[in-house]
């Protein structure tokens, strides 16, 4: 296996950088969820935590897995990977520069998340945690995704529904007891409750052997994804 | 081994051949399904040298293109890159050749000098080599434009930019000035000599039959995989000049032709002296004739 270059990572998460600023679709997305979630706390101050952990959860969940599909999608479909992979970055580099760029700028709204919700001291550190680790599902997910998928309309096509099973679920779950036992197995559902409860004291193993469970799936996915088609098409 | 499809033109010792040849090629086949793309193409390129692959559409062009940049394996033979195997995309040979595919590739909503500051840092080049390049293809005053708001041409031209930026020895072109109008396709061929008398090697695929006699030192006709003719362009059509005459176009509208031989000289000479010439001109045919006469097919 090739050594990672940081070179090579440097330059395509800047690019991507660049690229963000001038796609107001992408750009959007990230900025969607933190501000609903301003308004209706400032709104219904009472309500804040289950506002926070509603679009919290939808902000770590469905955002990365549709910024990350529609990035990998769209390269493929204009053929820029192809000459990236052609100037000798590999897939490992590109997905790393990917993944990196859309953590940081997802991660960035979890201080701001946790800050509405009013947490603060370790409870603070939990909620950004939980959030990082629903992101890193959700990038894997929505990689996996866009490497099956031959450009963005066909990756929008099927990261726009696992994304809402997977963020919506939860807020769903909490109306109807069949739909939480079903819920309850999947990452976005232990990420909401870690969410709304993000109290070091109060956590069990069972969110995180849930989510390590998902994780494996979903890099399994990931890998075959991968394996079948590749990243340069 | 020298088989129907194996063209060895190269005339020097093994030992020379051997840093002499920029591109070595040899048995190349290639299938997809039940269609067999390439048969057994054997081929040798000098350094500095603007060799061009000719051959209509699905004559397999780009594969063989693609197997030679490593983006596709040959279902059997190998190719070579400076000695090294093709197939193995390791930093040296990366940053040693440079490419314009079929398709851009280009950042469009970034503008010229990012989308080359993106492959300036992946190379390492300095930034100054940005600007040189963009002066070199006269995209200096659309730097700051961005890619979706260029014309083909100028595309075009960021695109081999983008592939000279880390000044490569070898240069893939695929198609460099199809769709562009004669004067951007010009200004292509400027830069295409200009890069081939820097040192540089120029592999280019065409279906554009005047452009390859206009640029290349040596072209090979590539017809349903096979390579059917070889050689200097004014060799091959020297070669099929079955009808070997000189027809003089009068200036009293008369056309006259004489067989190409020392016989006809005093003749051709006497109508020159009576100043009856208007136009000269042999019977040699141009390539896109030599392929149909050769491969019974057209161009398109």
């Amino acid at each position: 296996m090739r050594m990672i270059r940081g070179r090579n990572v440097y330059a395509v998460f800047l690019k991507q950088a660049n690229d963000i600023l001038k796609n107001t679709a992408v750009l959007i997305l990230f900025a969607v969820y933190p501000v609903i979630a301003f308004v209706m706390t400032k709104s219904i101050p009472e309500q804040s935590v289950f506002f926070v952990s509603l679009f919290g959860t939808m902000h770590a969940i469905f955002t990365p897995l549709m910024a990350t599909s529609s990035i990998i999608a769209e390269e493929k479909e204009k053929n820029t990977l192809r000459v990236l992979i052609l100037s000798n970055v590999t897939p490992l580099e590109y997905l790393l520069s990917i993944g990196t760029f859309v953590f940081i700028c997802t991660n960035v709204s979890a201080f701001l998340f946790a800050a509405m919700a009013g947490f603060s001291g370790m409870d603070y550190l939990c909620f950004v945690l939980a959030m990082m680790l629903g992101s890193i599902c959700s990038i894997i997910l929505g990689a996996s995704l866009g490497t099956f998928s031959k450009n963005q309309m066909s990756a929008s096509a099927t990261s726009m529904p696992l994304g809402m099973v997977f963020s919506f679920l939860p807020m769903l779950a909490s109306f109807n007891t069949s739909v939480k036992s079903v819920s309850r197995f999947t990452f976005g559902q232990q990420i909401s409750n870690l969410l709304a409860s993000p109290r070091l004291s109060t956590f069990t193993a069972e969110p995180f052997i849930i989510i390590g469970a998902n994780l494996l799936i979903i890099a399994a996915v990931f890998l075959y994804a991968y394996r079948k088609k590749g990243l340069d098409g | 081994m020298k088989t129907a499809n194996t063209v060895n033109r190269t005339h020097k010792t093994t030992a020379a051949k051997e840093t002499d040849t920029a591109i070595e090629m040899s048995s190349i086949s290639k299938i997809f399904g039940s269609k067999t793309v390439l048969k057994e193409v054997s081929l040798s390129i000098n350094r500095g040298e603007i060799f061009g692959l000719l051959g209509p559409s699905g004559a397999g062009k780009t594969t063989l293109l693609k197997i030679l940049t490593g983006q596709i394996p040959p279902a059997s033979g190998s190719s070579s890159l400076f000695g090294t195997d093709s197939q193995k995309r390791s930093d040296e040979i990366c940053s040693s050749i440079g490419m314009v595919l079929d398709n851009s590739g280009l950042y469009c909503r970034l503008n010229c000098y990012d989308n080359l500051m993106l492959f300036a840092r992946i190379f390492n080049v300095k930034k100054e080599r940005i600007c040189e390049v963009l002066q070199q293809v006269k995209l200096s005053e659309d730097a700051k434009t961005p890619v979706n708001q260029l014309s083909k041409g100028m595309t075009q031209r960021l695109v081999l930019a983008r592939a000279i930026l880390h000044k490569p020895r070898l240069l893939f072109l695929d198609e460099p000035t199809s769709g562009l109008d004669p004067h951007t396709a010009e200004e292509i061929h400027s830069l295409i000599f200009l890069l081939r008398d820097e040192g540089a090697t120029v592999f280019l695929t065409t279906h554009n039959m005047e452009e390859a006699t206009k640029l290349c030192d040596n072209v090979a006709l590539l017809n349903e995989g096979i390579i059917v003719e070889y050689g200097r362009p004014e060799e091959i059509c020297r070669k099929h000049n079955s009808q070997n005459i000189v027809t003089i176009l009068c200036k009293d509208g008369t056309v006259v032709s004489f067989s190409n031989h020392s016989t006809s000289a005093d003749t051709i000479s006497t109508y020159f002296k009576e100043d009856r010439v208007a136009a000269i001109h042999s019977s040699e045919p141009n390539l896109e004739t030599v392929f149909i006469a050769v491969t019974g097919r057209t161009l398109t």
